[in-house]
């Protein structure tokens, strides 16, 4: 690693402009983050078009501060209501609505900021140190290599998503069958265009992203709607400031936590690297975890300080596993960074091995633009911590309508075009349905994304072996991607029948 | 149709439909190797996908049939009330698009905001000033400062 690019890229985002964007995004997904049902995922779909009227470095200065603070965010309604602002913070509901029942809501606060950092920082070392070797082993992966870890990753979305892993595959494949509308890859031959100018490059990933879970997640919440469960949930954001306390904790409990936390954000930032493995899955195996390993176990899931220190380390810590996957293999780690591939790709760069030769000052970047987005949160969580409790006073009609607005005028801002509004609200109808039938959107939003590459690296693949396929079998790395597809899909189904046996 | 086979049915057969429509685009396009390109043809990749969409789509059918649908919408009254208010939402969503194609995007959005909170009980004040609000941030944001231009 080089020196030199690191003071550039230091140099390059201590500058007013990045600076500011960085904490207008933090700033951003802390208001989204605290509000249940909007997600992370949701502000970075709606936010990303926007930002490609910026220059890279402050419009990945945004995401990445608004991807940190949602995450961390999460955590303020799950302590005051009970509701995990965004799914990664579903495991915080287990003991910070418990600790604020006890009157230790601000202490809950505090823990739930400073331990979300110190998650996001340990991530962030993991992706700083592992990043540029796994890059350098990448480099020698061929187009098995590449069809196989695609091939991978939507496995592993379709298994993560759900129960049903059939409606799974299902989704999976329809979104491989969308990605081929436009042009082939190797042929430049028109496909399913229907003879429309606006699908020659093919259905844009974005708008259906922001369709699914903007305009899908709204319409769902408007079905879920319950007055009384409304009524109920304000009355308690609108007492909840009065009766927070003292949010810094004191520094001998902090450095009781530091043991069981850092081992949490450890474990999280390897889940994080697993495609498709999230903040929610993160922070609950570590919960689990944590509970096995400490002295009082009996503490877990009535308030225990222990398990929601490490349930915010978990969900935080993710994010630097989630971004070494995608820019070393241009995997998605998850639904966000996803997004982040098409982000990264509208501006002209490759995620993969290139994106460390050709563009390694913008990854340098973006890892250093991961812990000023941590130290951000520090600050402004712990100074607007009780503050911030009175975003919850927020009515969900208030949110829908801007919500809605903001989705249009992003599906418009992509390209200025008006057929990716007409995508961007066909697909929310159709997520709003897939949504209610358990059929998971990640499969199809992935396979959308990834159908490209799956395409082009087989054929290819089956150019160089002149049409035989037992080159996915001669090549060891392919063949070990091969075992884990099948195990990934099969090992439900074996379970299955021998729990019954 | 059994009330409890409907949901993964039709989405079922939604989806088989969908991948016949591309398979018979695949077969047409050619799937067996490329005359001048070596490789399998532009319908390869298209036809394998609509094939596999096909089969899982015919699976949940059979497995709706057998075993029941999914339960899409459940039997609570209030949420089955909030049927109609999303129908409404999806039908002002396109009066506002068609207002945006053929007058002005700003009156669509004014359109949008007013008749949406009306519809989720917001009181004039508020919907008024909201609307006022939204519509100006986004000329501001948009139309001054980024200089998107919503004009079709």
């Amino acid at each position: 690693m080089d020196i030199s690019l690191w003071i550039q890229g230091f140099m390059s985002i201590m500058t007013p402009e990045v600076l500011m964007f960085n904490f207008a995004g933090v700033v951003i997904g802390i208001i989204i983050g605290a509000l249940p049902g909007l997600s992370a995922t949701m502000a970075i779909a709606i936010l990303t078009p926007i930002t490609f009227w910026f220059e890279p470095s402050c419009g990945f200065a945004m995401l990445i501060g608004v991807w940190n603070s949602a995450i961390f965010a999460g955590g303020i309604s799950a302590v005051i209501i009970n509701t995990p602002g965004t799914p990664a913070s579903i495991a915080s509901t287990f003991d910070g609505y418990q600790l604020f029942r006890k009157g230790e809501g601000g202490l809950a606060l505090g823990i739930n900021c400073i331990f979300s950092v110190f998650g996001g920082v340990i991530s962030t070392l993991f992706l700083i140190f592992l990043a540029f070797p796994i890059a350098s082993f990448t480099v020698k992966f061929g187009p098995t290599e590449y069809f196989m870890l695609a091939l991978f990753g939507l496995t592993m979305m379709i298994s993560c998503s759900g129960n049903n892993v059939i409606k799974g595959m299902l989704m999976g494949f329809a979104g491989l069958l969308l990605s081929t509308v436009g042009v082939d890859p190797m042929l430049a031959v028109k496909r399913f265009t229907l003879d429309t100018t606006a699908l020659i490059a093919g259905v844009s990933f974005l708008p259906v992203m922001i369709g699914m879970f903007g305009i899908g997640e709204v319409l769902n919440q408007i079905y879920e709607h319950k007055k009384s469960a409304e009524a109920e949930q304000l009355k308690l954001a609108s007492n909840a400031a009065s009766k927070l306390g003292r949010v810094v904790p004191p520094f001998k409990q902090l450095l009781k936590l530091l043991k069981p936390t850092a081992l949490a954000g450890a474990e999280s930032s390897v889940i994080g690297a697993i495609p498709a493995a999230g903040g929610d899955i993160a922070s609950i195996i570590c919960w689990g975890q944590a509970k096995k390993l400490s002295k009082h176990p009996e503490e877990y899931g009535k308030g225990s300080v222990e398990g929601f220190a490490v349930s915010c380390t978990a969900n935080n810590g993710v994010l630097g596993g989630a971004l070494t996957t995608m820019l070393t293999l241009g995997i998605p780690g998850d639904a966000v960074t996803a997004i982040l591939i098409g982000s990264l790709m509208m501006y002209g760069m490759q995620p993969g091995p290139k994106m460390f030769t050709e563009n390694a000052d913008f990854v340098v970047q973006i890892m250093q633009l991961m812990l000023l987005s941590n130290v951000a949160i520090l600050v402004l969580g712990l100074l607007t911590a009780k503050a911030s409790a009175k975003i919850l006073n927020a009515r969900p009609e208030t949110v829908w309508v801007a919500v809605s607005v903001l989705c249009t005028v992003g599906a418009y801002a992509l390209n200025n075009s008006f057929s990716d509004v007409i995508i961007m609200l066909l697909s929310g109808v159709a997520g709003f349905f897939f949504k209610r039938g358990g059929y998971a959107p990640g499969p199809f939003i992935l396979g959308l994304l990834l159908g490209g590459m799956l395409e082009s690296n087989l054929r290819r693949a089956l150019v160089l072996s002149h049409g035989s396929l037992m080159i996915f079998l001669e090549r060891p790395v392919t063949a070990v991607l091969l075992v884990l597809i099948v195990l990934t899909l099969f090992y439900p189904l074996i379970r299955k029948h021998f729990k019954k046996a | 149709m059994n009330k409890k086979i409907w949901g993964d049915t039709i989405t079922g057969l939604c989806f088989i439909i969908f991948g016949l429509a591309f398979l018979a685009g695949s077969i047409a396009l050619g799937i067996g190797p490329h005359k001048q390109v070596p490789g399998p043809g532009p319908g390869f990749f298209p036809a394998l996908c609509a094939g596999f969409t096909i089969f899982f789509g015919i699976w949940v059918v059979y497995e709706s049939i057998k075993k029941g649908s999914a339960d899409f919408f459940g039997n609570d009254p209030e949420q089955l009330s909030n049927i109609k208010l999303i129908a409404f939402t999806v039908l002002v969503f396109v009066i506002f698009m068609g207002i945006w194609y053929f007058v002005n995007f700003y009156l669509g959005i004014v359109a949008l905001c007013l008749i949406c909170n009306r519809a989720f009980s917001r009181s004039w004040k508020f919907n008024v000033i909201f609307s006022i609000v939204v519509t100006g941030l986004l000329y501001l944001v948009f139309e001054r400062l980024l200089s998107v231009q919503f004009e079709i």
